[in-house]
């Protein structure tokens, strides 16, 4: 018996500790996210937006007197990294600052207009959508999706043609 | 037709400079444009009052303080928005919602109105359509009157309202 544990690998004793007492958990501590240190590296071209999207992170619930949601803790971070992805990718070719705001649902609204168009990015704890508007007509003027990355270069190319 | 808002009939919204602390709307190169923050409502059913139930069309009277700017728009306007694609969870079209403005009178403002989808409970897609249809809308018209002008004495105002709602409940109207 005792032989056998002797040649027992390290790795082995490693994953059995990690059931019993969870080394696992600490060994990687440093991979897992947690909200209030996971912030987004703050590019200083983006302090304003920064500060808008914290202002927005101080809003109580029912901010606008109508009941409406406190911004999302997940919505505020990924809103973070999502201005930082979406300057990384645009600044080349022209970077605007986004109007900042909140929905009623707590997702944080990132808008640019740029002549007739118009870009919406909603921002929400798990999801990312965005709407291209280019008119007032809901069915010939607009145009919706989801985002599958953080970004996609292409609404920003699509804004500033 | 009782009750129906008329195509001709004009709206007024509310919309301040700020709200908490995020600005609906900004001036650009001179050109006022409203963000879609300034039809935010929880309900999914933006409220308006109507012109012709406040006395003599006076947006002032849809103000209830100095930092509130009133815009007008026209309830065609606002129907023609509409239809808005009703799409399944893979994105595929399986109806419309219609866009309408309708009654909603409240004690104390019988002129209150509320812009709804029909059906009803429109998806999370199909409202910030309709938000950004609005603030499109807005943006074109600017404003009946700009916020931070004087709020003019209304005197008796909560008797005009209840009178106008009596004689336009008399007219069915409301």
């Amino acid at each position: 018996m005792s032989a056998t544990l002797s040649v027992q690998p390290m790795w082995d004793l490693y994953l059995r500790r990690s059931f019993d007492s969870g080394p696992t958990s600490n060994a990687f501590s440093h991979l897992v996210r947690t909200t209030p240190s996971s912030q987004a590296a703050r590019n200083p071209q983006l302090t304003s937006t920064h500060d808008e999207i914290d202002r927005l992170a101080k809003l109580p619930v029912g901010w606008d007197g109508h009941g409406s949601a406190r911004p999302n803790e997940f919505a505020l971070e990924r809103g973070r990294q999502l201005i930082e992805d979406a300057y990384q990718n645009g600044a080349e070719i022209g970077w605007e600052s986004p109007h900042v705001s909140a929905s009623e649902d707590g997702d944080v609204v990132f808008e640019w207009w740029r002549g007739i168009r118009k870009l919406t990015v909603y921002v929400g704890p798990k999801e990312t959508t965005y709407l291209k508007s280019w008119g007032p007509n809901i069915v010939d003027d607009m145009a919706d999706g989801v985002l599958e990355g953080s970004w996609e270069a292409a609404l920003w190319i699509w804004l500033l043609a | 037709m009782t009750g129906a808002v008329g195509d001709d009939e004009q709206v007024f919204r509310r919309v301040k400079r700020q709200v908490a602390n995020q600005i609906c709307y900004k001036v650009e190169n001179g050109k006022l444009i409203f963000s879609a923050s300034a039809f935010n409502d929880p309900q999914n059913s933006p409220s308006f009052d109507r012109a012709e139930l406040k006395h003599h069309r006076d947006p002032h009277l849809s103000r209830e303080c100095v930092e509130e700017g009133i815009v007008s728009l026209r309830t065609e306007q606002i129907r023609k928005l509409g239809p808005i694609p009703k799409m399944n969870d893979k994105g595929k079209p399986i109806g419309s919602y219609g866009v309408d403005v309708v009654p909603d009178p409240l004690l104390g403002n019988c002129a209150h109105a509320l812009v709804v989808t029909s059906p009803g409970n429109p998806s999370t897609g199909a409202f910030k359509k309709l938000k950004d249809g609005l603030a499109r809308l807005a943006s074109q018209v600017g404003w009946a009157v700009e916020p931070d002008c004087e709020l003019p004495a209304r005197h008796g105002s909560q008797v005009q309202d209840t009178v106008l709602c009596l004689i336009n409940r008399a007219r069915g109207r409301i």
